[in-house]
């Protein structure tokens, strides 16, 4: 299960934010299309007004004749408009065609007439032409490029960061950066701008093959789109038929670039983006910092209630729950008052060690005074092994009762010991020594190294350390086997091993740590098969599994840590404990 | 005239059994199961030797209230505390409330009757001449053995009589290391290792008040103590 915290799973949840542009871009080319709509009606609607003025009036749309050097001028100025400027487009050459065969049969121009008409009633970026049935062309006029590009300048495409750049020797708002160096670039990626440089000549197949004409020449207005021929802009074109009386005798074409509305739409969009954007770094910023709140709010309570509880299970310091009134404060208040009830029902273990003491120090006092005054009493013989059986049970009684506040005395003796910087050798030297004596049966050996070496800690507490460890290696120890006491420096800590040759050490029940057998009340000895040696003092056959865990408090008192391992060759086990040397 | 001992516990068995005791020894005894009793009857008389129960029925700490109200009245009575406790804490404050010994009560009979014996020694040559003086000369120390005084460079040092008879097993043979069993068997008491820690611990650092160069007991790490000769 991969690690997600609580703010990458709500920035995921943010993301969800997504769906409102989608819904943005789906209403704005809703508009879009009924914006289209709406030029087709108008351009319809202007197509209907030139041709309700050129209705019924077949004199206008009759070919004038003119003068050959006009007719060249027109000649090259349709050529121009039609095709690319060059003689060579098959456009040109149609229409130049069309021109001179009927220049032919009788020479003519278009009708100034319908030009002035048609100028009368032209609108800006429209081009309006007008052809009779035999799609000759009577009447030209207008643009479909705006004023300003014609001429056709390729910098119109930078035209809408113009502003900005004629503004940057000014004062630039930091939004007005951010878009230009952030939005911009993007929008320039996810939108294409409709562009004022595209080609717009009239191809010759546009005005025969219209189905828009076709239309109209058969009496019905009518609307079509196409593709400039370079494929940059789209042209709408509508058509209506010019009527003499019943009869259709020309077709009023108008024509208009979809830019406007192109270039709406994708202003637009640009906002939503923009809209929908800062919106979304808003919610998201929002989300975070609650996010963040929300994380670091559980993570202090997690850290506090960690803190509460020491590695040992007891609870070192309480804290009061939280006052917030929402769920986290609810699981801090609940995590208070349980660890609360945790604290208490350790201290009640804690101190029944203790009252058990003192309670039953007590009657042992009552039986030991009765067995002493009883002892002054001339007595029968028999009656003297009674006492005396009485007073070895009462001693071992006492023992245990010493034995059960022995952890908590050794863990006050430790709060208030000083610590001091002290030679570990010399200690267990000392200490080897006096293990010789007190067990004649055992075999110590001792290993040290030959420099000096400092650990910071109290030498009497290593001491009582040892002496647990001796005990415990003396118990398990074969007779006559050595118990190696070993001394080495490891990295920057020093190790003290204690290994005897023995059974290796128990199964841990599962669950438990490795350092199970450290731990306070645990003893795990094989009873029966244990058959107690030689130095086996009859009072420690019952084992509270204290020793090992003063052993581990020794060990922390010197900032250090003990293991139990198995020998390499599970012949034995070997104790040690691990505390830093101080550097040279 | 029999010695008057006061013992003041609030368990009736104990009570009862130690009454018997101290009686069988020649002594009299006064027996008082809590404090406002005990502390009225001393108003009256005194006795010539206390042995006080620091939980006293209701009053967990009735026998400190007790042994302050006692030295207060006398200086040089001798105080004995008996107790189930058996925490430093509370050894350190019953001895600095002036108390000359503290026991916990799995003491046995005799070792107390020894500690009442020696410390009405104490308390009656304390007012004699010095004359069959029994003198323990080690250096600087010098114990006098009858009346149970320690002196370190002519100071005197205010020890228990436990913690007398320790100095005095450890200073007999300067050089020779005591082990925990010995001292303990010397000092008439038994205890666990970590009490006879404690007890040494109190020692030197009685003897440091009184000299801060003080290093007479050395420690013999796993063996046990002994006077640096």
């Amino acid at each position: 299960m991969p690690r997600i915290g609580l703010r990458a799973k709500l920035f995921l949840v943010t993301l969800s934010l997504a769906a409102i542009p989608l819904v943005g871009v789906g209403y704005v080319r809703e508009m879009e299309s009924l914006l289209v709509d709406q030029q087709e009606q108008n351009l319809l609607a202007a197509a209907r007004a030139i041709a309700t003025a050129l209705n019924d009036r077949p004199a206008l749309l009759r070919l004038k004749p003119q003068d050959p050097a006009l007719k060249r001028d027109k000649e090259a100025a349709i050529a121009a408009m039609l095709g690319d400027g060059s003689a060579a487009s098959s456009g040109a050459q149609t229409v130049a065609q069309v021109i001179a065969t009927e220049d032919t049969a009788e020479p003519r121009a278009m009708s100034d007439d319908v030009e002035a008409i048609v100028a009368s009633l032209h609108r800006n970026r429209t081009r309006v032409w007008v052809i009779d049935k035999r799609f000759q062309l009577l009447a030209l006029s207008g643009t479909l490029k705006g004023p300003e590009t014609i001429g056709g300048s390729d910098s119109s495409e930078a035209a809408p960061s113009r502003p900005l750049v004629d503004n940057a020797s000014g004062a630039l708002t930091w939004w007005e950066k951010l878009e230009a160096t952030l939005l911009r670039p993007l929008y320039a990626r996810l939108l294409t701008r409709p562009t004022e440089n595209f080609d717009d000549s009239l191809p010759e197949d546009a005005i025969v093959s219209g189905s828009e004409v076709t239309r109209a020449l058969a009496g019905d207005g009518a609307t079509r789109w196409r593709s400039t021929p370079d494929n940059r802009a789209r042209v709408l074109s509508a058509a209506h038929p010019v009527w003499a009386g019943n009869e259709v005798v020309a077709v009023v074409v108008v024509e208009e670039t979809g830019n406007a509305i192109a270039s709406f739409t994708s202003r637009a969009l640009e906002k939503l983006l923009t809209a929908t954007l800062a919106a979304f770094v808003l919610v998201a910023g929002v989300v975070l910092l609650f996010a963040s709140h929300l994380a670091h709010r559980v993570r202090r309570l997690r850290d506090e209630a960690e803190s509460a509880v020491d590695a040992h299970g007891r609870v070192r310091h309480l804290r009061t729950g939280s006052d917030a009134g929402d769920e986290i404060g609810d699981l801090s208040r609940s995590f208070s008052s349980l660890l609360e009830r945790l604290a208490q029902y350790h201290d009640y273990l804690e101190h029944l060690g203790a009252r058990i003491t003192h309670e039953f120090r007590t009657p042992v006092t009552v039986v030991r005074s009765s067995l002493d005054n009883l002892a002054m009493q001339p007595l029968l013989p028999e009656a003297r092994a009674y006492i005396e059986r009485a007073d070895a049970g009462l001693k071992r009684l006492n023992q245990l009762i010493t034995r059960l506040g022995e952890a908590r005395r050794i863990e006050s003796a430790i709060a208030d010991t000083p610590h001091e910087w002290y030679d570990p050798c010399a200690v267990v030297r000392g200490c080897v020594e006096g293990y010789r004596v007190a067990y004649p049966h055992h075999m110590f050996e001792l290993q040290f190294p030959d420099q000096a070496l400092q650990i910071r800690g109290a030498p009497d507490l290593l001491a009582q350390a040892l002496d647990k460890l001796a005990a415990n290696a003396t118990g398990f120890a074969a007779v006559g086997t050595p118990i190696l006491f070993c001394i080495t420096l490891q990295g920057g800590d020093v190790v003290i091993e204690v290994g005897n040759t023995g059974p290796p050490l128990p199964d841990l029940p599962a669950g438990s740590s490795a350092d199970y057998l450290f731990n306070s009340m645990v003893s795990i000895r094989a009873e029966p098969a244990m058959t107690p040696g030689p130095d086996a003092d009859p009072a420690h056959n019952a084992h509270l599994g204290l020793g090992l865990f003063i052993v581990r408090l020794v060990a922390q008192f010197h900032g250090g840590t003990v293991t139990a391992r198995n020998r390499e060759d599970q012949a034995g086990v070997v104790f040690s404990m691990r505390t830093p040397v101080k550097s040279a | 005239m029999a010695k008057r001992i006061a013992l003041i516990e609030d368990d009736a068995a104990i009570r009862a059994n130690y009454a018997d005791a101290i009686k069988k020894h020649g002594y009299d005894v006064a027996t008082y199961a809590a404090r406002p009793e005990a502390s009225a009857a001393f108003k009256l008389r005194l006795p010539e030797l206390a042995i006080i129960d620091i939980g006293l029925g209701q009053e967990p700490d009735g026998g400190f209230t007790l042994c302050r109200e006692l030295r207060a009245q006398s200086s040089t009575l001798p105080i004995i505390f008996l107790t189930a406790r058996d925490s430093d804490f509370d050894a350190v404050s019953g001895l600095r409330l002036g108390a000359d010994d503290y026991l916990t009560k799995d003491v046995s009979l005799p070792h107390l009757m020894a500690r009442i014996s020696a410390l009405f020694r104490r308390a009656d040559l304390a007012n004699e001449p010095k004359s069959q003086e029994e003198i323990l000369d080690r250096g600087p120390l010098r114990l006098d053995l009858k009346r149970f005084l320690a002196t370190w460079n002519e100071r005197e040092i205010d020890l228990t009589l436990t913690e007398f008879w320790m100095v005095h097993s450890m200073a007999k043979f300067p050089g020779h290391v005591k082990n925990r069993d010995q001292l303990m068997g010397e000092a008439k008491i038994v205890v666990d290792d970590g009490t006879i820690t404690s007890h040494i611990k109190r020692i030197r650092k009685k003897f440091v008040a009184a000299d801060a160069g003080f290093d007479g007991i050395d420690t013999v790490y796993g063996m046990g103590y002994r006077w640096r000769a």
